[in-house]
């Protein structure tokens, strides 16, 4: 029966052995999902398909088509939860009965849940070697209790019965994946046997609730085409059904679906709406069932797609040109990059000591290397004591764990205490600042804003605009106290980023001359690190000759598009670290540059704002400019057909 | 051919689909010479002079709403009439059934879409914004040579 090979358009192939038949018994286990066709089931034939169509198109009137009889008494919104709930039990059992007795037989599977009713059967088509499997729905399961603010009244509405038959959903199902969405539900009216509307719920990998945790935004809701209205309902156990507006379930042109109205005022009790699919392709059947709640928890979009003939040859051998592209994975999640942990310390490994002296510590050293030094200590050092000092920095850290030692030159140990550290490295932490958008429109990014950090130490670097709104960023120092030299670490959080992406480098130790040589490197290093270009001013005890770097750069250089376009670039700051940087500010801060909106009063009135997204006019109100329109079924001659293009293209208000 | 027209006089914008119309006459009579139903000529013949203050007919026959783009007095009581179909108002109902991709709206939007509609000075604000801590203390670093212990 089945005879084709299927290729979903997530890419899944489906080969013949997804699909067994032997002795009438229909198995389909692609998906893990088992559905099994008894023995007994025969093909049913068209008078009764129509015959079942007819029942289950009348059910929600209350009237058995067949004998014409009430079926439950009326309910309406004066009647008690105990009518309701009599009448839905009594309605569900007529429709019970009326399916296992009329259709015995000729069902395939009877699904039944607590408000769902579906049944499965064969129905014949053109081609008598295959067989499509079609959903029913028998009611459209719309079985809504709800309590209006009073608390008082409850009602129950049975809404009509749906047949899903896609015709055009693997179009419709690329726009869902092109649209990068996790899953959807679908529902498809169906109308005297021509499938006019769909109706997609459809859900991005990035959904997030609303801020009761209940609801989900309507701008995650696709509009399938030809259809207009907004179906609201969240996926959590409880299957609470939001309330934002009032709304309508069903369409207004429909001739056949109950319209039924529900106020803010009611709180519902609970709402279920069913769904599945099953595809019929031209000429050809493609049986596929899904339990929606498999869609739903498995968060996977599978679905069937166009049926791959692989029987053609190319006439070019070197393969004809093709389509392609759409086919990402939509991974859109990330990595975190940390701020790594600091590196050990080689201070404990005897070749050198570290100290982090006190003012008075480091005078009480001098004085002893000046005055107290006799004779039988200097034979011991053996060589200029002098030799024994590495170095010693004045830097922007001092350790409140350093515990006091004797103070060693060399072989010598003295009487002095001084603070003696074994940690080389240590992690300074400014803390986070989060920059929020101003706006909240395109201007608060690139090319329009800037944003710009000073960084103590390291000076002022431009930040990406686009990765740094809307996130936190926080910054970390890793220092070395023995040379001064730093990293510093920006790291920002925004969404599923949460990564380092900003590393500097810098110097924060001021050299303290221990002789007349080491001075002269001093203001070596400070003239040469001038000269690279920075553009702190002479400090004490530097000539005042000293030439500071350029400020601002020659017009060539500088302009570029960030701020608006055309904007000069400014530097700010050139390299400030080691002395500079200690007579700098001392905490990292943002300079934010940012564009001043100009906004006409009611401006979206005449000129609306962008939008980008397909719509039904008629769901639209306001001044609307159109994209792309056919105007499918607008009876007018070819001069009107363009005029209606031309204007809508320049807006209309609808 | 037998025709009623209504003189009207239209209130709305001419890009409002739904227009808020006024009749001001109804005038029936017989079309007796070519006419385009996209660009209709009309005479009319009538003393009212309510038909001055209008700018705006519907003619059901043609199934059309039309805007007066011009009233001519061809004699005492003898007016001609030059029109052009209103598209919109006439096939509002069809036009709101199609779908379409939205460019620009007034109720539905995303502002992060950068087609240029904000504009902005030329003089741009700038704020400054402090992380919480910094570096707050200095010390000394002495870094010695030698083992630390006396041989």
């Amino acid at each position: 029966m089945v005879t084709d090979r299927i290729q979903l358009l997530n890419g899944t192939i489906l080969e013949l052995s997804d699909y067994t038949i032997q002795n009438n018994n229909l198995t389909v286990n692609k998906f893990g999902k088992r559905l099994l066709v008894p023995d007994n089931i025969v093909e049913i034939d068209s008078s009764i398909y129509n015959d079942l169509i007819s029942f289950l198109s009348t059910t929600n009137q209350r009237i058995n088509p067949f004998t014409q009889e009430e079926i439950y008494p009326e309910i309406n919104s004066n009647s008690s939860i105990e009518d309701t709930a009599q009448a839905g039990e009594q309605y569900l059992n007529y429709v019970d009965k009326t399916i296992k007795e009329r259709f015995k037989g000729y069902v395939v599977s009877y699904y039944l849940n607590e408000n769902t009713r579906m049944i499965y059967f064969f129905q014949k088509t053109s081609n008598a070697s295959s067989a499509s499997i079609r959903i029913i729905f028998i009611s459209n399961l719309f079985f809504l209790t709800y309590r209006n603010s009073s608390g008082s009244s409850t009602s129950s509405y049975f809404i009509k019965l749906t047949e899903v038959t896609l015709s055009s959903k693997p179009k419709i199902l690329q726009s869902i994946l092109d649209r990068k969405c996790l899953l959807y539900i679908g529902t498809v009216r169906e109308n005297y046997g021509n499938i006019e509307q769909v109706r997609f719920l459809v859900l991005p990998h990035d959904f997030k609730y609303n801020s009761d945790g209940k609801t989900i935004s309507s701008d995650y809701y696709y509009q399938a085409p030809g259809f207009l209205q907004y179906f609201h309902c969240d996926l959590d156990g409880n299957r609470k059904m939001p309330l934002e507006n009032n709304w309508w379930w069903g369409d207004e042109e429909s001739t056949h679906a109950q319209r039924v109205q529900v106020s803010n005022d009611r709180n519902y009790t609970y709402g279920v709406f069913p769904f599945t699919c099953v595809a019929r392709a031209d000429g050809k059947t493609i049986p596929y069932v899904r339990d929606i709640w498999d869609i739903i928890y498995a968060k996977n979009l599978i679905e069937f797609g166009d049926i791959v003939d692989d029987t053609k040859i190319p006439d070019n051998p070197g393969g004809a040109s093709g389509t392609g592209g759409g086919d990402g994975d939509f991974d859109d999640s990330s990595d975190v990059i940390d701020i790594p942990y600091l590196p050990p310390s080689y201070a404990s490994n005897n070749m050198v000591n570290f100290y982090v002296p006190t003012q008075i510590q480091l005078s009480a050293i001098s004085r002893y290397l000046w005055s107290a030094l006799d004779v039988e200590s200097f034979k011991r050092l053996i060589t200029d004591p002098m030799n024994a000092f590495i170095s010693l920095n004045y830097i922007p850290y001092r350790d409140n764990n350093a515990t006091l030692a004797k103070f060693v030159v060399g072989n010598i140990e003295t009487d002095i205490d001084v603070y003696k550290t074994s940690a080389q490295f240590v992690e300074i932490d400014c803390g986070e600042l989060n920059l929020k958008e101003f706006w909240g429109n395109y201007l608060d990014y690139s090319p329009y804003t800037k944003v710009e950090i000073y960084l103590p130490y390291i000076g002022v670097k431009q930040l990406d605009v686009d990765e740094v709104m809307g996130a936190n960023i926080k910054v970390v120092y890793h220092l070395d106290i023995t040379t001064g030299a730093c990293v510093c670490f920006v790291k920002i959080s925004k969404g599923n980023l949460n990564s380092v992406l900003y590393n500097y480098e810098g110097n924060c130790s001021v050299n303290i001359p221990l002789t007349s040589n080491d001075f002269r490197n001093t203001i070596s290093a400070i003239a040469s690190l001038i000269a690279d270009g920075g553009m702190m001013v002479s400090t004490a005890g530097m000539p005042s000759t000293v030439r500071i770097g350029s400020a601002i750069k020659t017009l060539s250089d500088v302009y570029d598009t960030v701020s608006g376009g055309g904007k000069p670039l400014v530097q700010k700051s050139g390299t400030l670290t080691a002395n500079h940087g200690a007579m700098g500010i001392q905490k990292p801060y943002l300079i934010v540059t940012r564009p001043r909106q100009c906004v006409p009063a009611q401006q979206k009135k005449y000129t609306a704002y962008p939008a980008f997204i397909t719509e039904r006019l008629g769901s639209l109100s306001g001044f609307t400019k159109v994209d792309s329109i056919h105007l499918d079924n607008v009876t007018a001659t070819d001069i009107e057909l363009e005029e209606i293009e031309e204007l809508l293209k320049e807006g209309v208000i609808l | 051919m037998s025709l009623t027209i209504k003189i009207q006089r239209n209130k709305s914008d001419k890009d409002v689909c739904n227009k808020v119309i006024e009749d001001l006459l109804v005038l029936t009579g017989a079309l007796r010479e070519e006419t385009s139903i996209v660009n209709p000529v009309i005479l009319i013949e009538t003393n009212d002079t309510n038909v001055f203050k209008a700018n705006y007919l519907t003619i059901d026959d043609f199934g059309r709403h039309y805007y007066i783009k011009n009233i001519d007095i061809v004699r005492t009581g003898l007016i001609r009439i030059s029109a052009h179909v209103d598209v919109l108002m006439t096939y509002k109902d069809q036009i709101k059934q199609c779908q379409c991709i939205v460019a620009k709206q007034e109720n539905k939007y995303n502002l992060y879409l950068d087609d240029g509609t904000f504009r902005y000075y030329n003089n741009p604000q700038v704020v400054t914004k402090e992380f919480p801590e910094g570096f707050h203390t200095f010390g000394y670093s002495l870094v010695m040579a030698g083992p630390g212990l006396i041989v």
